[in-house]
Formats: structure tokens, C-alpha cells, sequence
């Protein structure tokens, strides 16, 4: 009927409990009843008795006992419908009954050892001629003050256990029913939890099949909802993982194959053209700055399987912060001076900041995140790089722009590894995702915050290094020093020339 | 999946009010007054039987018990003619018929029973009935007394004999006390037969059986009595067998004969009626289980001479000696109001007295006769005094509303040990 499982489970478990316990309310309902009834009939006989032989002690007591009629007047006093009433003498010997025949033997049951002891005596058990089932109470009758017969009454409890045996009976039927009834109502109950289950493992089992377009579907509640919810959003995020990836191979070999592009065409080109000086030496520059652009490529993604793999070593000094922010101004001068942008460090500090950490790897960060910001400018816009220190111990760096800013969609993936915006503007889509673990690697944080046509900001917090004589020196650096595309220091390596930095 | 659960739902609701009403309509009738279900236990299935043929043969007849103390059951199953094969005899009445009793013999063939052979019985009411071998030929003879019903202390005998196809009648007496037993000591069973002329005399006749019942011997005693109220037959002496009949007189007084046959010869031992004079009927027999029986006789205790003797509440047994008469036996301490009865201890016997002072409703003091002291006490007290004295009196007796104790001051102690009152 039902499939081995948790429904299975559930429901035998639901059938176990309410079995033991039906069947506990049972036995106590059949030991009860039993004893009821038990109890009504000896309550009445003894009653009877007790009544009876004080009605006798006090009216029919004769004092000739020789009287022919003695035993006749006691049976008639004595007499308990349904019943068979003997008079006994003390020894158990029958001296006279209601049935008409003579007794056999003397009666030994306990009820009239008891009542020879001058007790109430009550038995049940089986009549040894018929072999039915009885009840005896027996009385002492006192005459002359002497406990002289036994008054025994014997009544069949043949009918009254066929009556219980019925009660038992029905009462088991009762409890049948009630557990037919439970166990389907179980069988509701399983199924409700099992369902569910059965519909998440379905949908599971084919998304290990791969197909990770379908979806848990149905509102379930608490632990299966946050089950199914989970297993969706992990369906969803291999497929965009897989995306992105896919999305890395095309622009990786779109963006390995230009400069090969160029640096075979040039190779051809000069292999061919008459070894003109001039035209060699144009042609091994592209090549060789071809070349430069292909290993900054494959630095790049070295660094990121580094940072994967948790390899990246950071060679750790003392590092001047507002120099280190200079120096990438310095890098990106050219870069924004061909699009017109004025990059400016404000400064709201009044000490030296100094950072513990990797100074080539934090001019790294910088440097990627200044040349994004360049890349998304206007042109003839601002950059800001504003460096404050909005709470002890740490230093804030926030690279503001103006351009074209980022979606709220996008925002939240920016930072992941393979992601681009646009794929035509090149690039592996690692710098952030590089930077990012760069500076968690110098127990930093890394913030963007954007809005699409407005701007972009990346917040880079730092914690600074414990201070040390000379740091506490103030530099007087307030107000700003902006570094303008004109009065920069011509500056030949542009942001994608990382190989500098190392 | 939820409606579907909820049409699940209204099914069942409607099944399980559906059996609760069942059940709650079926309880009714099921769960009974526990005394309706008692039941007259079953007999055997052969009583059953015997019983299910006698009623068809006598048709609507009623089944009739004896009225005799020693053995009311109605329904005796011996074996009559000594053919190892039971018989079955019962008495019934059919009291629109000239004969009102009948008698009937069933005999156990196979699994039932076959009746055998009905007879008539004598008069309105069965007194007696009993089953002894007095013809001496093995086989039980069928004794049966009837009375008019009427009060009328004169009944009639009839012994009857079966022989396996009819019932032959072989005496029909008038009696007032028959006793059986062998007085002749001839190792055959005697029937003696007492007969009274009212306020008169009464005859006491010994028969037995030879080919017919014949006379042994029979004795007159001038007794003006109405009837005797209780008569045994027994061992008088070791060697002799006799009865005793004890008369009644006045109200309650009451005395004793002792008749014994001697070679031969009825003899009554005890002519006078002062030597057994009791003031309350008191039962002769063998009180004092020796096999041997005893009169008994009302005793003055020490210090009670002047009191009269309907107070008396002693009483001496005596055994019959050969050559000296009489011989105390015992005594005996009976509450005249039938509340109680004690034995005296022997150690009491004519050296403990029941103190003049004594009420017989309220305390009794049992004193030594040379120095007064007090060996015993009994007591009435109510229920709620007896709550407060029970540590200390022993219980003898109660009823309804008092309770009689009893306090030794010696060693004695009621129904317990070597010395014991007993009862």
C-alpha cells in the first residue's frame, strides 16, 4: 500500500503509538469492567447475606433446633434469586441446599475455610461437577452466639463473562476502528511532509543530471521551503557561474589573440619588407609592447589562480599610504590625460598614514581600481581619490567618478571573478575579483557603491599600522594636491602595465 | 493535495461519528446490570437429566422436601435393589388428587433415567424420609413418615421395599418418634417406635424384621405429656444401647428417659422425673463426643439455693453407670436467652460457682467456692463500651447491639490451649 520510506515511517510510527496505547486502554478497560462487575454481585450476595442473618438472629432464631422445619425456615430466609444458597455446618458438610438433591461431598473451597474463621469468604473458580464458572460467599451464621453454619451462596458467572467477553469485544472493535481511522489519518498526514520531499528530489535528481534550468516549484513551508529556496538558488548560480566562465574563455581568447594578431603581422611584415630600419624598429616596438601587453595578461591571471589557491605571499614593510596614492596618479597620469580627466587626491588627514602590508600589491589595487574609474569616465570629468579616516584604527580610500556608473543588477557581481559589464572593452573581468581578495589579504574591506549615469564610488578601508616614532611627526600634507594631467611626470607604463608593479 | 486532504477529512468525520453513534446505540444494550447477569449455577447434566424426566412424569406435580431436620434434600439417588445400578427416589404432591403424596422410583439406565415404578404415600405432609437396610436383606428399605398436616403430633409410618419392578409396603404405623438402630444388638437394624396418648402415657415398641416386622418388646411410660421433644438413640453405656426421650411439662421444664434393652427387654432406667428435672428443655445426647450419650439435668450452683430454679442457668450431664446410676460427666453454662453456651472447664467442676450477685443480662462473676475469688467474668456491654474494653475481655458472643465478653483471671482462655472454655 505504501512505498518503503518516511512515509512508511511516519505512518507505522503513528500506528505503533496509538496501537500500544488502545491496546493499554483496553486491558485496563476489560481489568475494570471485570472488576465491576465482579464486585456488584459479591456486594450483592454478601449484602444479602449479612442482612439476611441478622434477620434471622433477630426473628427467625428458634431455639429448638430439633424443629423439623429449621433448615426449611433457614433456606427461606436466606433465599437470593440466582443464586444457590447451601447451609453449611462448620466442617463444610452440606445440611441443607436450595437444589433438591443431596450433596456429595463437603465443600473445601476457601470462601468456607474463610467463613469457619469467622470472615466473609468470597471464591470464583470452576464447579468441579459441571465445571462451570462460579462465585461463592459464604457467612458465618451465628447461633447461640457460636458461629454454628455457613451460609454459602453460589451464583454462576457464566453470563457475566460472556457479557464481558462481549464488552471486551466490542470495546477492541471500538479500538480497531479508531486505529483504522488514525492510520489513514497518518497516511494524510505522511503525506503531506512526504510529498514535498518527494517533489524537491525529483527536481534534485535532475539538476544532477545537469539540468539546472528546472525549479522546485510549489510554497512550502519552513524547513522544506528554505530547502527547496536553496536548492533553486544553487541551480541558478552554477548556471551563472558557468556563464561567466564561458563569458572569461571568449574574451580571454579574444583578448590573447589581438596582440598575437599584431605581433604576427608585424613579424610577416618585416620578414618580407627589405629590413628598413625604420620600419624594424616601429615593428619590434609593437611587438615587443604587443608582447608586454600578453604577459600582463598571463601575470594577471597567475595572480588570480595564486589568490585561488591561497599562494599570493606578500612581501610586508611599512607603507606610506598618500605616497603610494601619489605614485598610482603618477601611473594613471597619462592614461587620463589622453581623455582629459584631472584625478585629485583629497586629503583629510593630518598625520602620515601609514599602512602595514605589501606596497607594490596595494599600488596594484589602486591602480586598478583608478583605471577602471578612468575607463568608465567621461571624458573631461573628475576623479577624486579622498583619503579620511572615519573611525580609529583604520583608513578610508574612496575613489570617486563620474561616470557612467554601474546597475543595481550588476553591482552585486562586479567584484565576481569573469564578469564584465561590456564585454568590448577587453580585459579578463579579474581586476576587481584580484583586488577584492588583495585586500582582504591586508584584513581590509572593499566597497563599490554606484549608480547607473551618475558615478561610481570604491571605498578601500585599511586598518593602520601601529604607530611608531617617526610616524608621529606630522607631515604637513592637509588641503589638497591634486595631481592634473598637465604637470604630471611623463609616465610610459599605463594601468595595464602591471609588470612594473612587481 | 489539500482538497484532496479535506475531502479525506469530511469522509472520515462522517464514519467516525457514524460509529460512535453505533456504539453509543449498541452500549445500551450491552452494558447491563451486573445482577441480571447472575444465574442459578448449573447442576451435573445427570441431575439435570434426572431432574427434566421427573418433572415430565409427574406432570406438573410439585416436588416435595421432607420436613426432617437431618436431611431436607427431596431428591435421594442410592442404590435400592443392590444391582449396582442407581436408582433415584423422589416424593411429590398432587394436592387436587385423593392421594396427595406420591412416591416414585427412577432407575439410571445409560445416560438417563427411566422411571421405574410410583407408589402412594400416606397423609398430607412428608415429615421424613430415609433410606436404611431395617429388613436385614441388603437392600435399603424405604422409610417414610407422613402427618395430616394438621397439629397433630400423631403421624404414620410406612416402610416400603424395592425389589427392582414394584414397591411392596411392608408396615404402616402410628408413631410419634421412630428411632433406628440395633437395640438388641443382634447386628440387624430395630425400628423403635414411640407413641404418646396425649396427656397420658406413651408406649415405646421395639420391631424388627423377619419375613414381617415383628414385636420385640414394647414399655409403658406415664408420661402426661404432649410430646417429647427430642429422643436419640445411642450407647447408654459402654455395653448397652438404648434412647433417650426428653419430656416436656409446664412451660419449659423438662425430664428424661432413659430406656436400654436388656436381654431381651425394654427397661426404664430412670422412672423418676427428679433426677434428670431441668428448668430449661435442654437437648440430651452425647455432648461430650464419646460415643456414649448423656442426660442432662438443671444445677443449683453454690449460693443459689434460695433463687428459683427458672433462673438457673447450670447444667450437669450424666452418663449411666451399670451398678452406681448416674455419673457426672460434664457441665455446662447456658444463657437461658439462647445468646450463648460455655463448657465449664474440668478444673471448675463443683469448685467454681457463678456468684449469687450475678445478673444473667448484665455480669456474671464465676467465683471459687472456698475463698470467693473471682476466676472469671462475663459481660454485656453495647457496642461502644465494648470499643473501649476490647483490649482487655475476650469475645464471645455479639449481635446487633452487644457484644459479650469474656475475662479470665487465670490462665484460661476461650477456645485457646490446653485450658480452654470450650464450646
Amino acid at each position: 500500500m505504501i512505498k518503503k520510506g518516511i512515509g512508511r515511517q511516519i505512518v507505522l510510527q503513528y500506528f505503533i503509538v496509538v496501537f500500544v496505547t488502545l491496546f493499554m486502554v483496553e486491558v485496563i478497560f476489560s481489568l475494570a469492567i471485570r472488576v465491576y462487575y465482579y464486585d456488584t454481585i459479591y456486594n450483592h450476595m454478601s449484602t444479602h447475606s449479612t442482612w439476611a442473618s441478622d434477620f434471622f438472629q433477630k426473628f427467625v432464631r428458634l431455639n429448638a433446633e430439633r424443629d423439623p422445619d429449621y433448615f426449611t425456615e433457614m433456606l427461606r430466609t436466606f433465599e437470593l434469586d440466582n443464586t444457590e444458597l447451601m447451609i453449611l455446618n462448620r466442617k463444610g458438610e452440606v445440611e441443607a441446599s436450595s437444589n433438591a438433591f443431596q450433596a456429595d461431598k463437603a465443600i473445601q473451597t476457601s470462601d468456607v475455610s474463610q467463613a469457619a474463621a469467622g470472615s466473609v469468604g468470597k471464591w470464583v473458580g470452576r464447579q468441579p461437577s459441571t465445571g462451570e464458572m462460579v462465585m461463592a460467599v459464604s457467612t458465618p451464621l451465628q447461633v447461640r452466639g457460636e458461629n454454628r453454619f455457613i451460609v454459602r451462596f453460589v451464583t454462576s458467572l457464566e453470563a457475566v463473562n460472556s457479557n464481558l467477553m462481549k464488552l471486551s469485544l466490542l470495546s477492541a472493535a471500538v479500538c480497531l476502528a479508531v486505529l483504522a481511522l488514525v492510520t489513514l489519518f497518518s497516511i494524510g498526514l505522511a503525506n503531506s511532509i512526504v510529498k514535498p520531499i518527494n517533489n524537491i528530489r525529483a527536481v534534485s535528481a535532475q539538476m544532477a543530471k545537469g539540468k539546472f534550468e528546472s525549479r522546485i516549484k510549489g510554497n512550502y513551508r519552513y524547513e522544506l521551503g528554505e530547502l527547496a529556496a536553496t536548492l533553486n538558488y544553487m541551480a541558478q548560480e552554477i548556471v551563472r557561474s558557468n556563464q561567466i566562465k564561458d563569458d572569461f574563455i571568449s574574451s580571454i581568447s579574444h583578448e590573447l589573440r589581438t596582440p598575437l594578431t599584431g605581433i604576427k603581422g608585424w613579424s610577416e611584415t618585416l620578414t618580407l619588407g627589405g629590413f628598413d630600419p625604420e620600419e624594424t624598429k616601429l615593428g619590434m616596438g609593437i611587438i615587443a609592447k604587443e608582447t608586454d601587453r600578453l604577459i600582463g595578461l598571463v601575470e594577471e591571471m597567475l595572480d588570480f589562480s595564486k589568490l585561488q589557491q591561497n599562494e599570493m605571499k606578500l612581501v610586508i614593510s611599512r607603507v606610506n599610504l598618500k605616497e603610494l596614492l601619489q605614485e598610482t596618479m603618477l601611473n594613471v597620469w597619462a592614461k587620463a590625460e589622453q581623455k582629459g580627466i584631472q584625478v585629485k587626491l583629497e586629503d583629510r588627514t593630518v598625520q602620515n598614514i601609514t599602512v602595514v602590508g605589501d606596497g607594490n600589491r596595494l599600488k596594484q589595487v589602486f591602480l586598478n581600481v583608478v583605471d577602471n574609474a578612468i575607463k568608465f569616465s567621461n571624458e573631461n570629468s573628475w576623479i577624486h581619490l579622498v583619503v579620511s579616516r572615519t573611525e580609529p584604527e583604520k583608513v578610508l580610500v574612496e575613489v570617486v567618478d563620474t561616470g557612467i556608473g554601474i546597475s543595481e543588477e550588476h553591482l552585486n557581481k562586479v567584484k565576481d571573478r569573469f564578469f564584465q559589464v561590456n564585454h568590448q572593452g577587453g580585459g579578463t573581468g579579474l581586476g576587481l575579483a584580484i583586488s577584492q581578495q588583495l585586500v582582504e589579504l591586508h584584513h581590509g574591506e572593499m566597497d563599490i557603491h554606484s549608480e547607473l549615469g551618475v558615478g561610481t564610488t570604491v571605498s578601500v578601508k585599511l586598518p593602520l599600522a601601529e604607530p611608531e616614532e617617526e610616524d608621529l611627526e606630522s607631515t604637513d600634507t592637509t588641503g589638497e594636491s591634486a595631481v592634473s594631467a598637465g604637470d604630471g611626470p611623463d609616465n610610459k607604463s599605463g594601468p595595464d602595465k602591471e609588470g612594473e608593479m612587481r | 493535495m489539500k482538497r484532496v486532504m479535506k475531502l479525506i477529512h469530511k469522509a472520515w468525520i462522517t464514519a467516525a461519528a457514524g460509529s460512535l453513534l453505533l456504539v453509543a446505540l449498541s452500549g445500551c444494550s450491552i452494558i447491563k446490570d451486573p445482577k441480571s447477569l447472575m444465574e442459578t449455577p448449573q447442576l451435573s447434566s445427570d441431575k439435570e437429566s434426572l431432574i427434566s424426566v421427573i418433572n415430565a412424569e409427574i406432570k406438573g406435580a410439585q416436588i416435595i422436601r421432607p420436613r426432617d431436620v437431618s436431611d431436607i434434600s427431596s431428591i435421594r439417588t442410592p442404590d435400592l435393589n443392590n444391582d449396582g445400578v442407581k436408582e433415584a427416589i423422589v416424593f411429590y404432591e398432587t394436592p387436587d388428587e385423593a392421594v396427595r403424596i406420591h412416591g416414585m422410583i427412577l432407575e439410571h439406565e445409560g445416560d438417563t433415567w427411566i422411571p421405574k415404578v410410583k407408589f402412594d404415600g400416606e397423609g398430607q405432609v412428608l415429615e421424613t424420609f430415609e433410606l436404611r437396610d431395617i429388613t436385614g436383606d441388603g437392600r435399603l428399605d424405604i422409610i417414610a413418615g407422613f402427618t395430616s398436616g394438621e397439629e397433630d403430633p400423631q403421624k404414620g409410618l410406612t416402610v416400603y421395599t424395592y425389589n427392582g419392578s414394584e414397591v411392596e409396603n411392608l408396615l404402616t404405623l402410628p408413631y410419634n418418634d421412630f428411632l433406628i438402630d440395633d437395640l438388641n444388638q443382634d447386628g440387624l437394624l430395630d425400628l423403635t417406635v414411640v407413641t404418646l396418648k396425649r396427656d397420658q402415657n406413651a408406649t415405646v415398641t421395639v420391631y424388627q424384621y423377619n419375613d414381617s416386622f415383628q414385636e420385640l418388646d414394647h414399655i409403658q411410660l406415664d408420661d402426661p405429656i404432649k410430646e417429647y421433644y427430642n429422643s436419640v438413640s445411642g450407647n447408654i453405656t459402654p455395653t448397652l444401647k438404648g434412647i433417650v426421650l426428653d419430656a416436656a411439662f409446664g412451660t419449659h421444664y423438662a425430664y428424661s428417659h432413659l430406656v436400654v434393652m436388656k436381654d431381651g427387654k425394654l427397661i426404664d432406667l430412670l422412672p423418676s422425673q427428679d433426677s434428670t428435672f431441668k428448668n430449661y428443655p435442654v437437648l440430651s445426647g452425647d455432648v461430650d463426643g464419646d460415643g456414649i450419650l448423656e442426660v442432662g439435668r438443671s444445677e443449683k450452683p453454690k449460693g443459689w439455693e434460695t433463687r428459683p430454679y427458672d433462673d438457673i442457668p447450670l447444667f450437669s450431664y450424666f452418663q449411666w453407670e451399670e451398678d452406681k446410676g448416674l455419673k457426672f460427666v460434664m457441665q455446662q453454662y447456658m444463657d437461658l436467652a439462647g445468646r450463648f453456651y460455655f463448657n465449664f472447664p474440668k478444673e471448675w467442676w463443683g469448685t467454681v460457682t457463678i456468684d449469687p450477685k450475678s445478673d444473667q443480662n448484665e455480669h456474671l462473676w464465676f467465683t471459687k467456692i472456698d475463698s470467693g475469688e473471682t476466676v472469671a467474668e462475663i459481660r454485656f456491654f453495647s457496642l461502644s463500651e465494648w470499643e473501649r474494653n476490647k483490649e482487655d475481655w475476650e469475645l464471645m458472643a455479639r449481635d446487633n447491639d452487644k457484644v459479650i465478653g469474656f475475662l479470665s483471671h487465670t490462665d484460661l482462655k476461650i477456645n485457646k490451649g490446653e485450658k480452654e472454655i470450650k464450646r
